[in-house]
């Protein structure tokens, strides 16, 4: 795996911009009570009251949280540009955390002038978070293209092509497997549950029904855990998900009209990984930008995600009796 | 991973499985770290008992190629624990010498067993 990394990492400096000046105006901009509120009703009227760490520690965990979160996909998108292209996603971590910056420092002003109600700051909403999505628009329009080159190559599969035919021939019974399960499935799939297990376990006195809730959608979190298989048999072709082997698609041979080989974004053309859908396909990959695209006999298209796409694509052609288009 | 069932071979299936997954690790189809299918998935795939996978897995655990880890799939060996070399070339030399006998007794002459060998060798290089 290329470890260099593509994407520059300076894109991020409205966000630690945003923060540094919430920091800076928290602990520099004058002093502030001991006990102060942390949650208002619709009126702006304090409704529970708590520690100035409470704000700050959620403000930098949740800064440190968006920054990551958007470091990942910002790489991810650079690695798959064939050219330059604006990315929306990289403004994400400058455009909360500024958001939450201009909030927190006019909620700083209101402690300070030591006021009854809480109006909603915009002002100081307009200023940080207006600046630092700006800088970020800005940033991301200078951010210079730089082409990603995989240092993995496939060899083509001449002798896995002869192997099947033989195979073929005698009618024996075989079953090619192909799996991804990448290292973020299973942190998800187990740290996700657990997590939501634990506030709902914390909330369960006062929202049971939130906490009911969050207990059942660790439900399909925890499924994906054990990743996507694709199996493919004398008669078709079958991808399962997760610990349970859920089937989420199920192609029978004969109604295979075409297979090629494709390559994609998965970000700019699904939105992300997973179960995808586009106009023009449905999806199925974990990791990659490369997979086979299968056309069904009705018109049909669905795109695989795999880390051997020749192979695979060399086993659904032979199989199916459809010579594999190239990329 | 590519797995076949031949009616007309004549070895047991566990047998035929772990030749074939040894095979695969061997050529480079498969690498270490690489998953295999759960007992159950591969059983149903192929049509075949769940015990017969689950006797060829047990048997390429006790070969060191595979680790099995329980609620987990089977993974091949990052590093294969090697036998010592005296034991694994004497357990080798003995299932040749079976190899060789039994060719020789169908009547296959020494030049021609001598190229199906060196033909293997170059395959699996």
């Amino acid at each position: 795996m290329n470890t260099k990394l593509v994407h520059p990492i300076w894109t991020h400096l409205p966000a630690v911009t945003a923060l540094v000046v919430f920091l800076i105006y928290t602990f520099a901009g004058g002093t502030l009570p001991a006990k102060i509120p942390v949650h208002f009703n619709y009126g702006g009227i304090p409704n529970r009251f708590g520690s100035l760490w409470e704000v700050v520690g959620l403000m930098i965990g949740l800064s440190l949280l968006f920054i990551t979160i958007s470091f990942i996909l910002d790489e991810l998108w650079t690695r798959q540009e064939k050219q330059k292209t604006f990315n929306w996603l990289s403004l994400m971590d400058d455009i909360t955390i500024g958001v939450m910056a201009g909030i927190n420092i006019g909620y700083l002003v209101y402690l300070r002038q030591g006021l009854e109600v809480f109006n909603f700051p915009w002002v100081s909403l307009g200023l940080v978070g207006g600046g630092a999505a700006l800088l970020a628009v800005i940033l991301e329009l200078i951010r210079p293209y730089r082409r990603f080159s995989p240092a993995l190559g496939e060899s083509p599969a001449l002798s896995l092509d002869e192997d099947i035919s033989r195979r073929l021939k005698s009618k024996a019974p075989f079953v090619y497997w192909d799996y991804q399960n990448p290292l973020y499935v299973s942190l998800i799939s187990v740290l996700m549950p657990l997590l939501m297990v634990g506030i709902a376990v914390w909330i369960w006195f006062e929202q049971p029904w939130l906490s009911g809730l969050l207990l059942v959608a660790t439900i399909p979190s925890f499924i994906m855990y054990g990743g996507l298989r694709v199996i493919i048999t004398r008669h078709d072709l079958t991808i399962r998900l997760g610990i349970l082997g859920i089937k989420v698609l199920q192609l029978k041979l004969v109604d295979i009209h075409a297979v090629e080989k494709h390559e994609f974004a998965p970000l700019r053309d699904f939105g992300g990984y997973g179960i995808r859908f586009n106009r023009e396909m449905q999806a199925y990959y974990l990791r990659g930008n490369r997979g086979v695209k299968i056309t069904t006999a009705n018109g049909k298209k669905y795109l695989i995600g795999s880390d051997n796409t020749e192979r695979l694509a060399a086993v659904i052609s032979l199989v199916s009796g459809r010579k594999a288009a190239d990329i | 991973m590519l797995l076949t069932i031949d009616e007309s071979d004549n070895r047991p299936l566990y047998l035929q499985i772990t030749s074939q997954i040894k095979e695969q690790l061997s050529s480079g189809s498969l690498l270490p770290g690489s998953e295999l299918p759960s007992v159950r998935e591969l059983a149903e795939s192929l049509g075949i008992n769940m015990h017969t996978v689950r006797s060829a897995y047990l048997k390429l655990r006790d070969d060191g190629i595979i680790r099995l880890r329980l609620g987990r799939r089977a993974v091949i060996n990052r590093s294969r624990q090697h036998q010592n070399d005296v034991a694994l070339e004497t357990g080798i030399e003995a299932r040749l010498k079976e190899v060789v006998t039994d060719a020789l007794l169908t009547g296959m002459a020494p030049e021609n067993l001598r190229r199906l060998l060196m033909k293997q060798l170059d395959r699996l290089k």
